[in-house]
């Protein structure tokens, strides 16, 4: 006789119903409702973090914080746009201002650049993202991008999204978002040039 | 941008990448791509890039994430919703009602807008012309706003205030037994100890209720010391003749809340440190009844403002009535704190200018009790002495202020002995209580901590419980110590010289003295002390004559041989 096993995994019910069904739960008063899109997006809001800050130690907190965010402007979400462009828009939003913070105490204190410098090498050490050099190039190749070239690269061809979705969470232009992305594409080819051609 | 320029190429590759072009601009674009090498290598770096873009590996999980941002959540909601006064639910209808209270006091005000334009006119000249009308110019500023306890303590010790440590000038304050009381600013050439708190602390061994006691009499103290003396921009001067009674309030507050072996330590402690006063005591059954409970909250928690100042101008000094707003000048402070003026300075010059221009030897106020000098002391510095002589008004207004502060203590004391009432209530099976007195018995022995602080106080009076605890009668103290009359009484401030020569007077009968019983042997020496008070009335040419220089310590006159007699008719 020969046996067998069957592995029996839960559903994961939490796809079965769709954010904005969640959202108009949530906005009902049912608090579980957000536990469940805050399960279904965390992971990719992480990532989506390291991607633009490239600072290993920020990622949980700043995840934490564009959750927190997105609970307190929830109940007024209207519904203009999906739930997660508007997640991802709270989150651009907020790397932002982190990075408009950095950029800051960088021009206020050298140590301050020294520490930041520090950190990012430890970063860059510490926590593996990718397993390979290139993948670590090409970390290091966007953070060389200025932010506005980097965060329509990072959404196009890391996040999969469609121009008109990446116009939403821009908040720009249907055309910015092409010459934008157009123009980061370029910048990254040639930093990396060598790479792709090797 | 032209068709053929670099960035429309490049714009022109990212479309078609991504499946952005039309029919007819794809096709350009695969036709260039063919036959333009260049163009065909940024198309495929373009490709190889998207490619391993998206083949970037996810960061490892963090499975814990979404508990703790929730976790975050309940903790901000629950620290906003203790935050709020009244609880969620009823925000609207406090909101909406808020609303209309506001609205309505809108209305009133702008119905009435008249009269309060002439009211805020009114008040504000009244004060301006009060101001001005004291003989003080520009801005006033306390001169002790910054007493630390310790400082406060040594006020009360030895009734002298540092106001620069470099050049040793203090203020004084002193009584002179019969004749009233002196305030001095002057150079401390005796040098007083310095006293500390922590010393006094490891002296006595408060328990931690009284600390908090005595950080409230403290705070009361420190608040009304830096509303006595004021200086202004002129370098004029302005006293409350009143801070000579306020050193030993503040004694009067420690002792009041000692128990009866740490009075005997405090005792020693102030005998140690050569205080000019020590303490006798009354019972309290004689003691006026406690005053309502409403009176004790107010006294604690507000400081008497003083009105009347003795004002010190370079060439004029008189009694004048100061209307003063010290949260203001404060405020006032705060902003100036870099350009703040050596007050040492400017009193030690004022000091030197009266005594120069003035040369009066005295100068009588308009109040006849209060008597101002000006002379040399004796090393060349200048001496501004305000001695307030026989004014009764102000003795009894002292005593009057000692014996409600020691009220205060005296209930906080009650508020403690219900409480170990109520303790031992739990810990001991209850006795019967015997008709007509309602306390604990068997007690006696028993030490139990009770923490009582004066909010605590103030607590048990809103909710009741003070009324009923001011209905108990002194019976009910013996909780203490068994012995009330001994416990439970006033601590009375006399000179320490007083009570030195009414046990000399004593020595040779002290045995038969002893022998008496108390309350015989209390107006005995009740009468001693009134008539050592009558011998040292001083003749007036005494009275005028400039005050010695900073006596540390009162010193008495010999008694007259009657006296001698009064003692060996005991």
């Amino acid at each position: 006789m020969t046996g067998y096993t069957a592995e029996i995994t839960a559903p994961d019910r939490t796809r079965e119903i769709a954010d904005d069904v969640l959202v108009t739960r949530f906005q009902s008063g049912d608090v579980d409702a957000f536990r469940l899109l805050l399960e279904r997006y965390t992971e990719r809001i992480r990532n989506l973090v390291y991607s633009v800050l490239h600072d290993a130690d920020l990622i949980d907190d700043v995840t934490q914080e564009v959750f927190i965010k997105a609970y307190r402007a929830l109940p007024r979400f209207r519904f203009d746009a999906s739930f997660y462009t508007w997640l991802y828009r709270i989150t651009i939003n907020h790397c932002r201002d982190i990075m408009r913070k950095q950029k800051l105490r960088r021009s206020l204190s050298l140590n301050t650049l020294l520490e930041v410098r520090d950190r990012e090498l430890t970063a860059k050490t510490s926590v593996p993202p990718v397993d390979t050099e290139t993948g670590e190039w090409i970390h290091r190749g966007l953070q060389k991008l200025p932010e506005k070239y980097r965060t329509p690269v990072i959404l196009k061809d890391m996040e999969g999204f469609s121009y008109e979705e990446m116009a939403e969470i821009m908040q720009c232009e249907l055309g910015t978002v092409k010459s934008r992305l157009s123009r980061g594409r370029s910048m990254l080819r040639t930093w990396l040039q060598p790479i792709l051609e090797g | 941008m032209t068709r053929s320029s670099k960035k429309y190429i490049s714009l022109q590759l990212s479309l078609y990448l991504d499946g952005q072009l039309d029919t007819r601009e794809r096709q350009e674009i695969e036709k260039l791509i063919e036959q333009n090498a260049n163009v065909r290598a940024e198309y495929e770096g373009l490709r190889t890039l998207r490619t391993l873009l998206a083949e970037r590996k996810p960061l490892p999980e963090n499975p814990f994430l979404p508990e703790k941002v929730m976790n975050r959540i309940r903790n901000e909601a629950e620290d906003e919703d203790r935050a709020l006064p009244v609880p969620r639910r009823f925000m609207p209808v406090v909101a909406g009602l808020s609303l209309v209270i506001l609205a309505a006091i809108a209305t009133f005000a702008w119905l009435q807008r008249e009269d309060i334009f002439h009211y805020v006119e009114d008040t504000g000249s009244q004060m301006q012309q009060a101001y001005e009308e004291s003989g003080l110019q520009g801005w006033i500023m306390p001169l002790f706003e910054q007493t630390d306890r310790d400082e406060v303590l040594q006020f009360a010790m030895f009734g002298t205030l540092p106001l620069d440590d470099q050049d040793g000038t203090v203020l004084r304050v002193d009584e002179h037994a019969d004749s009233g009381y002196r305030v001095e600013l002057a150079r401390d050439t005796a040098g007083a100890p310095r006293a500390s708190l922590e010393e006094l602390y490891h002296q006595i061994k408060p328990t931690p209720s009284q600390r908090r006691a005595f950080d409230t009499l403290f705070s009361y103290a420190q608040k009304q010391i830096e509303s006595s003396v004021l200086m202004n921009q002129e370098q004029e001067l302005a006293i409350d003749p009143a801070i000579s009674k306020y050193h030993k309030v503040i004694l009067s507050g420690i002792a009041a809340s000692l128990d009866q072996e740490q009075l005997v330590r405090f005792e020693e402690y102030l005998s140690r440190r050569n205080t000019p006063y020590t303490f006798v005591s009354q019972t309290a059954k004689s003691a006026p009844p406690p005053p309502p409970p409403g009176r004790v909250i107010e006294h604690f928690r507000t400081v008497r403002m003083p009105e009347e100042f003795v004002v010190f101008t370079r060439d004029s000094i008189a009694y004048a009535r100061l209307h003063l707003d010290m949260d203001s000048l404060r405020r006032i402070m705060k902003v100036m704190e870099n350009r703040m003026p050596r007050f040492d300075v400017r009193v030690n010059d004022l000091a030197r200018t009266v005594s120069v221009r003035g040369n009066r030897g005295e100068q009588v106020l308009p109040r006849e009790a209060v008597r101002v000098m000006s002379r040399g002391g004796d090393r060349g510095e200048h001496v501004i002495t305000i001695s307030i002589q026989s004014d009764a008004a102000v003795i009894r207004e002292m005593e009057s202020e000692m014996k409600e502060m020691m009220h205060e203590v005296m209930i906080l004391k009650r508020e403690e002995a219900y409480l170990v009432q109520k303790a031992l209530r739990h810990s001991r099976p209850a006795r019967p209580a015997r008709p007509g007195r309602s306390g604990v018995p068997g007690a006696t022995d028993s030490r139990i901590e009770v923490t009582v602080n004066i909010d605590s106080m103030v607590m048990h009076m809103q909710d009741g419980m003070k009324q009923f605890e001011l209905q108990m009668d002194f019976e009910q103290l013996r909780l203490h110590d068994g012995d009330s009359a001994r416990h439970f009484q006033w601590k009375h401030f006399v000179p320490r010289e007083e009570m030195r020569m009414i046990d000399s007077l004593l020595r040779e009968h002290r045995q038969q003295f002893d022998q008496l019983p108390r309350q015989l042997r209390m107006e005995i020496e009740k009468d001693l002390r009134k008539d050592l008070r009558d011998t040292r009335i001083a003749p007036p040419e005494h009275r005028a004559a400039p005050l010695p220089h900073a006596p540390d310590r009162m010193v008495l006159p010999p008694p007259r041989p009657a006296r001698e007699d009064t003692a060996r008719n005991i």
